[in-house]
């Protein structure tokens, strides 16, 4: 679904990716972690075709993604992306129904409206999102941890084959975080592929099969969740004293922070 | 060109003349009078003004009795020119065209509406500016039976009235009584104003005669171009 | 199975039909409203004129026959004279408005509009150099085979001034770097028209005596304008019209800024070239025929924007009808206000009725904010 070959990218000068080889099956569920500034973010703008590789290529869907037109990598993967600012004048739900741009083509009309189909999507998707009650809202009114409900909703709306997230949920509490990863695990038991860069190492380790690492431009660690999750690695990627015991119901990995671990004396 | 105080002094003028216009054209009148330049302004709009003004400049300059000859000079013309016009009884309502497109008319207040009185028209625009910013539907409710059209610097390029459709149900464009004048002759106030006002007499009544020949003094230096 | 169909497409629909509904009837006010204002438009003015005479007037100029006979000037008048200002008043404020949609949009500024972008200036200094060189009254047009259809050449040149400054804006845009970022379109748009400004000062200081020509030009007026202007003007505003609601859909997404637009499968720089293109076809067009007109392009999307929200399939047509009915309303104005047949400038009119009601429109929504 995936395939990311020798890729790297710069900001200016400042190299961000140094060289990933990183593919993602269809139906995998990965969480992509690992500490601030390690190119996260980066990486998924890159995937999206929103950033230009310096070298090496993206594929996706067996198709690199500099030979595809924005409609074309629109309609391969949604993007949920990890600032999003309101835009004032748009209900929620015609925020919803522009994730069926892509489907629309410059001959459908200027002035038609988005079509039954378009409607049923942006329903569905609002659904899904647990974002129903928001639908005849003002998106300038919401708080953030709704907008990115909505914002997820519009991503679904848009395409379910491949899900990439960019700290989707980083505003969302705890109860929602649940809700919004069941969703995403749900979506991915019924074929949605889903790569989510998340800073919530624990909720990473609940819900996701797979985990793959960054750190300063590259990646450290890419295997099963069970095998890589251990305290050694996770202090070499963070450096800080980091405890790992298995969570009381699922039995997954948890990660526990020690204190005093990243006290330096005071004097 | 704006005048550049700088170049003015320079001269050393005994005197500096300017005709009233804008009030930003006043601005380098204040500078210059405090650099300790006299500065003599002058209004000219009517004949009773431009006379007084000729006179005042040649008691300025030590002219006096050339600014009278040429006031008396001028005097006799119009009076000549009111004698030959009293055989004409009518008086066609003109329509002086100052700017066109953003069409400016001349209004009462400026010389020119005292050339048209003077050459046996009426302007038919009652407006006591010296200029009025008019619609054409307003030129059409005025039916001006002759149209004057100025050409110069503030009227470079006008269409003459057979090219204007929308003024076509006016008198003037039926009896085709529409003219070019040169600007200079008529919206600049001197001398040659008389000019104007025979020429325009001419115009507006074709069967009057000629004005006497040799009256025409070295002032007379503008010869009419645009009939 | 195509009843299942019908069934999920009701829902949604229902949920919005209250919306939709209150959408369509402010467009099918302000259209009803233009079309009553043309007609009493055509009856006003310094020319005496009854209801019936324009009437008959208006019918004969269609090919009716009229119970009475229409006297000649009066057809005139209320024909070759009103009608149409009527309708490029009418024309000139939809392009307006539709153009100022388009900028505020595009560049997500909500006080973007054809002067940000230095179009308004490039059609003005367009048409100073065409006063300057003695083109304005069209006798050179004319004798040109025609070239100006009878409007002279100003509106030419004021029309090729607002595209070269658009080119000129985009290329600087280009040299700035990031192709079609909206920071330095603005930028370069603000560079442009600053040295343009200064330019037809330059004009203006070379030749004192078309300054009040090109003063005159610059405030707006279609004083001596006529249905041969509404034939030059047309086409370039047709297919500017067209262009734009074309992307209506578009405008949409750009509002969301460039990332989430092209995540949703927007090329966001060659939407932008078109939009910005037809946008300035509009307001080139516009200021071509008519000199510059302010605030119509602002007050009015901004005015729909608080009432209709921000999408642009219903907002660009909105705007183009209101904009069309204010400018219709502010040359009746400039035409009969003035006692005696006089004219003001109609860009004072938008302007007088345009500033105050637009700091009304900022006052408001500060006090909604807070």
């Amino acid at each position: 679904m995936i395939r990311v070959t020798g890729l790297h990218v710069n900001y200016g000068r400042r190299e961000v990716l140094r060289g990933i080889d990183l593919r993602v099956g269809r139906g995998e569920l990965v969480g992509l972690l690992g500490p601030n500034g390690s190119g996260k973010t980066t990486l998924i703008k890159a995937l999206a075709g929103l950033l230009p590789a310096a070298s090496g290529r993206v594929e996706i869907g067996g198709a690199d993604i500099r030979s595809l037109s924005h409609r074309e990598r629109a309609l391969r993967l949604s993007c949920v992306p990890q600032r999003v600012e309101a835009p004032t004048g748009f209900s929620v739900r015609e925020l919803v129904l522009m994730g069926r741009f892509a489907r629309k083509g410059l001959l459908s009309g200027p002035l038609s409206d988005y079509g039954p189909d378009d409607h049923a999507a942006a329903e569905a998707a609002l659904r899904d999102a647990r974002a129903l009650d928001l639908a005849g809202r003002q998106a300038s009114e919401l708080s953030g941890g709704e907008l990115q409900r909505v914002f997820l909703a519009r991503a679904l709306a848009q395409g379910r084959d491949l899900l990439l997230l960019d700290e989707a949920v980083s505003a969302l509490d705890m109860a929602r975080r649940v809700e919004a990863y069941d969703l995403l695990a749900a979506l991915n038991r019924t074929g949605s592929t889903v790569l989510s860069a998340l800073h919530d190492l624990n909720l990473a380790a609940l819900y996701c099969p797979r985990l793959v690492f960054l750190k300063d431009g590259r990646i450290t660690l890419d295997g099963p969740t069970a095998e890589i999750f251990t305290e050694s690695n996770l202090k070499d990627i963070y450096e800080t004293d980091i405890r790992v015991a298995a969570h009381p119901v699922t039995g997954a990995p948890q990660a526990h922070l020690v204190p005093g671990a990243g006290a330096a004396a005071l004097g | 060109m704006r005048p550049n105080i700088e170049a003015v002094l320079a001269q050393k003028p005994d005197l500096v003349l300017q005709l009233a216009g804008r009030k930003e054209a006043s601005l380098p009148v204040e500078a210059l009078r405090r650099h300790g330049i006299n500065v003599a302004v002058f209004h000219a709009s009517t004949f009773a003004e431009l006379f007084s003004v000729i006179r005042r400049v040649g008691a300025l300059t030590g002219a006096e009795p050339q600014a009278e000859a040429m006031v008396r000079g001028m005097e006799a013309r119009l009076s000549a020119l009111d004698a030959r016009l009293a055989a004409f009884p009518q008086r066609p309502r003109v329509f002086f065209e100052v700017r066109s497109p953003n069409m400016l008319a001349a209004g009462q207040g400026g010389l020119v509406a005292e050339i048209i009185r003077r050459a046996g028209g009426v302007n038919c625009v009652a407006d006591t500016a010296k200029f009025s910013r008019l619609s054409e539907e307003e030129i059409i409710r005025l039916a001006p039976e002759a149209y004057i059209i100025q050409r110069g610097p503030m009227n470079p390029a006008p269409l003459p009235l057979t090219s204007r459709p929308r003024l076509r149900a006016i008198p003037a464009a039926a009896s085709g009584r529409a003219w070019f004048v040169d600007e200079q002759k008529y919206s600049r106030p001197g001398p040659q104003s008389i000019d104007a006002a025979e020429e325009l007499a001419a115009l507006l009544h074709p069967g009057i005669p000629a004005p006497a020949k040799g009256r025409a003094t070295d002032y007379n230096h503008t010869k009419s171009k645009d009939k | 199975m195509t009843a299942k169909a019908g069934d999920d497409r009701a829902k949604p629909r229902d949920r919005n039909s209250g919306i939709r509904g209150a959408k369509a009837l402010w467009i099918a006010l302000i259209c009803a409203a233009s079309l009553a204002s043309a007609l009493i438009a055509c009856g006003l003015g310094s020319f005496p004129s009854t209801p019936g005479q324009t009437l008959n007037a208006l019918l004969g100029a269609l090919g009716f026959a009229t119970a009475r006979p229409v006297d000649p000037a009066l057809s005139v008048v209320v024909v070759d004279i009103r009608l149409a200002r009527v309708a490029l008043a009418w024309l000139t404020g939809a392009s307006l408005a539709t153009a100022g949609c388009v900028f505020q949009g595009v560049l997500r500024n909500p006080l973007a509009d054809a002067f940000t972008l230095g179009v308004s200036g490039g059609a003005a200094f367009g048409a100073s150099v065409a006063i300057i060189f003695g083109f304005a009254g069209g006798a050179i047009a004319d004798s040109l085979g025609g070239l100006g259809g009878g409007t002279g050449i100003l509106p030419l040149f004021a029309l090729a001034g607002a595209l070269l400054a658009l080119a000129a804006v985009l290329a600087l845009g280009r040299i700035g770097g990031g192709g079609m970022r909206r920071e330095t379109i603005v930028l370069a748009g603000i560079v442009v028209s600053t040295f343009l400004s200064a330019l037809i000062s330059l004009l203006k200081s070379l030749d004192e005596e078309s300054v009040s020509s090109i003063v005159f030009w610059i405030m707006g007026s279609f004083q001596g304008r006529g249905f041969e202007h509404v034939r030059l003007a047309l086409p370039y505003m047709a297919v500017g019209l067209a262009l734009v609601l074309w992307r209506a859909r578009e405008l949409d997404l750009l509002a969301l800024g460039e990332g989430q637009a092209r995540l949703l499968g927007l090329d966001a720089g060659r939407s932008r070239l078109w939009l910005l293109i037809g946008a300035s076809l509009l307001s080139g067009a516009a200021v071509a025929v008519s000199g510059v007109i302010g605030f119509v392009g602002l007050v009015v999307p901004h005015l729909l924007r608080l009432v209709l929200g921000a999408g642009h399939r219903t907002l660009l047509p909105a705007s183009a009808l209101l904009g069309g009915l204010l400018l219709l309303w502010s040359d009746v104005l400039a035409r009969s206000v003035l006692p005696g047949g006089a004219e003001l400038p109609v860009g004072v009119v938008t302007a007088l009725i345009g500033g105050p009601f637009f700091c009304l429109l900022l006052g408001r929504k500060s006090q909604g904010a807070a």
